[in-house]
């Protein structure tokens, strides 16, 4: 019980002395001055019975002393310039674009997104990628966009009502994306089945996972991936850290990335990709004129590995 | 004698309780309880939580293990040793979890420092098995317990420790028997925020560990698979967290437990 007693007197004492300290501090910094006092008992921070023992003074001091009020304004002020600039950005967005895709999509959209605003002065349009049921919840939950791209009929449905007329523009076909120092040893699909081969896949939860079950149902491959990853990025991911021998990815995954390469199943498995103009659109003239310029790039999409699907 | 609040730190307060609670209380009356029971005992829920609690417990045990021989190196360690050290383990508390996982890799990924010649070696491999979710765990939930830890051994006077020298005891004896007895409580509370951090844990173990149900897929990430999927499963998981966080929390402060963690004179 001794030491007890004795480290908690030693701890108050610390306490107090630190208390002094930055009481000593603030004074020096002139927060003690009568006119602050006089100011404050004005504003009614502080009361004015004069009661109050001196530690109480001391705190009123602290908590409103001038240093802390021009902090306390600058962090209201910096919020509201935040909420502001959100809605300023809201009233001024006539030309700007939000479009939510499928990460597959990533970098030939990226693309597409430049020439868009090249060739449209003063548009710009904002992307983000993620997982298909991912990007179309956000939209259900009422997430400000005018563009949706799912890889899937059943994540477009998860989008709900406001994805309106969802169409099929493109196809894009499941493959085995091997990494270069593996790529002699794993030559056709049921040389996953190795005990020795490390590869993952997406989680049944998206598309690319989905297709990845079906494509390697019909190929006979029957050895468990070694983790079921969140969206078809997180499976490059993999392949391009050396974590993995092989991944089942989009045939458009392996553009931009030289250093891996593909292995086809013996029976093609393809998703569909699906466009849809929110039916809440605020700029949904510029929204349409985009998803035009989309379906007109079947060079870029092409040349990224999607097969165009004509309406 | 009254206690004053100014009205203006008192709002102040309100908000920051709104933004801590406010959204655990919601997510509490949105559950739709009816769906919670039928979705807990589906398997991959039921996966989910073993994989967790059993790696969550394993990390926090390691994290005992090793954190107080550490946060008593750094109490009574040579001062420069622990001014360098100090940052330096507690570091992966306020490290972006994705970029913990980044780091796991670098050492145990299969081209890793380490990973590399243990795959060389005996031809095993740490990432995407439930011990890279325990290693993941103790990465990120150790320096909870080192920093609680070492708060407490740095009250314990010296004078105590030298007092047990004078009388012939070694360090090692000084150890066992002043400051391991003193800092029991301590090291329980570290253990038990280590144990919840480790529960928690998502963006290190998706890194390193990977998700693959029944062998590393953990609740956190199972509930982000089911946000979209299954929301009642998710709900149904949500509240389990929840539930194990609040009663963690609330019991050190039921009298037998506190007073079984109080340490003894």
């Amino acid at each position: 019980m001794r030491h007890h007693s004795v480290d908690k007197d030693g701890a108050s004492g610390k306490n107090l002395r630190h208390r002094r300290v930055l009481g000593d501090a603030l004074r020096s910094h002139g927060i003690n001055s009568p006119g602050t006092d006089v100011k404050l008992a004005h504003a009614g921070c502080m009361p004015s019975t004069g009661e109050e023992s001196d530690r109480h003074t001391r705190h009123a001091v602290i908590l409103s002393g001038p240093a802390v009020k021009v902090t306390l304004v600058g962090i209201i002020l910096a919020l509201l310039a935040a909420c502001g600039g959100a809605q300023e950005g809201k009233a001024d967005s006539d030309s700007t674009l939000t479009v939510l895709a499928a990460s597959s999509m990533a970098s030939a959209l990226t693309t597409v997104a430049d020439s868009f605003e090249a060739s449209n002065d003063g548009v710009e349009v904002r992307l983000s990628f993620g997982g298909s049921p991912t990007i179309a919840s956000q939209i259900r939950n009422g997430l400000p966009a005018d563009v949706l791209i799912t890889a899937s009929q059943d994540s477009m449905a998860l989008a709900g009502t406001r994805a309106v007329d969802p169409q099929v523009f493109a196809r894009n076909w499941i493959i085995i994306a091997v990494a270069a120092e593996t790529q002699r040893s794993i030559r056709s699909a049921v040389d996953l089945n190795r005990p020795n081969v490390t590869w993952v896949r997406c989680d049944d939860a998206v598309p690319c996972g989905k297709a990845a079950l079906q494509a390697l149902a019909n190929s006979a491959v029957t050895a468990t991936p070694a983790s079921l990853e969140p969206d078809v990025a997180a499976v490059v991911g993999r392949l391009l850290s050396g974590e993995v021998d092989a991944g089942i990815v989009y045939r458009s995954s392996l553009v931009g990335n030289p250093q891996l390469f593909a292995v086809e199943f013996p029976e093609p498995v393809s998703v569909e990709l699906l466009y849809s103009v929110m039916r809440d659109s605020e700029h949904a003239e510029l929204a349409r004129r985009f998803v035009t310029h989309l379906l007109q790039a079947g060079d870029v999409l092409t040349r990224a590995g999607f097969e165009m699907v004509s309406p | 004698m009254k206690r004053h609040l100014s009205p203006g730190i008192a709002g102040v307060a309100a908000v920051a309780s709104l933004l801590s609670a406010g959204p655990l209380l919601v997510l509490f009356i949105e559950v739709p309880w009816s769906e919670v029971s039928a979705s807990l005992t589906r398997s991959a829920s039921l996966s989910a939580l073993r994989v967790s609690l059993a790696t969550a417990t394993f990390a926090a045990l390691i994290s005992v293990i090793f954190g107080v021989p550490l946060a008593w190196v750094l109490s009574r360690g040579p001062r420069r040793l622990s001014s360098i050290l100090r940052p330096l383990v507690i570091a992966p508390m306020i490290l972006p979890p994705t970029v913990a996982g980044f780091a796991l890799l670098n050492v145990f990924g299969r081209n890793g420092l380490i990973g590399g010649p243990l795959r060389d070696l005996t031809g095993a491999t740490v990432p995407f098995t439930p011990a890279a979710v325990v290693i993941a765990g103790v990465f990120v939930s150790m320096p909870f317990l080192v920093l609680v830890v070492l708060a407490a051994l740095n009250q314990l006077p010296h004078e105590i420790e030298e007092a047990a020298a004078i009388d012939g005891a070694s360090a090692t004896q000084a150890f066992w028997h002043i400051v391991l007895p003193y800092g029991r409580s301590a090291i329980a509370i570290g253990a038990a925020l280590a144990w919840t951090r480790a529960l928690g844990e998502f963006g290190a173990t998706l890194t390193f560990a990977g998700s693959l149900p029944n062998v590393t897929r953990t609740v956190p990430m199972q509930v982000y698979l089911d946000l979209e999927s299954s929301p009642s499963a998710a709900y149904a998981l949500s509240v389990i967290t929840l539930v194990i966080a609040v009663l963690v929390i609330f019991s050190m402060r039921i009298p037998w437990v506190s007073s079984l963690l109080r340490a003894r004179g």
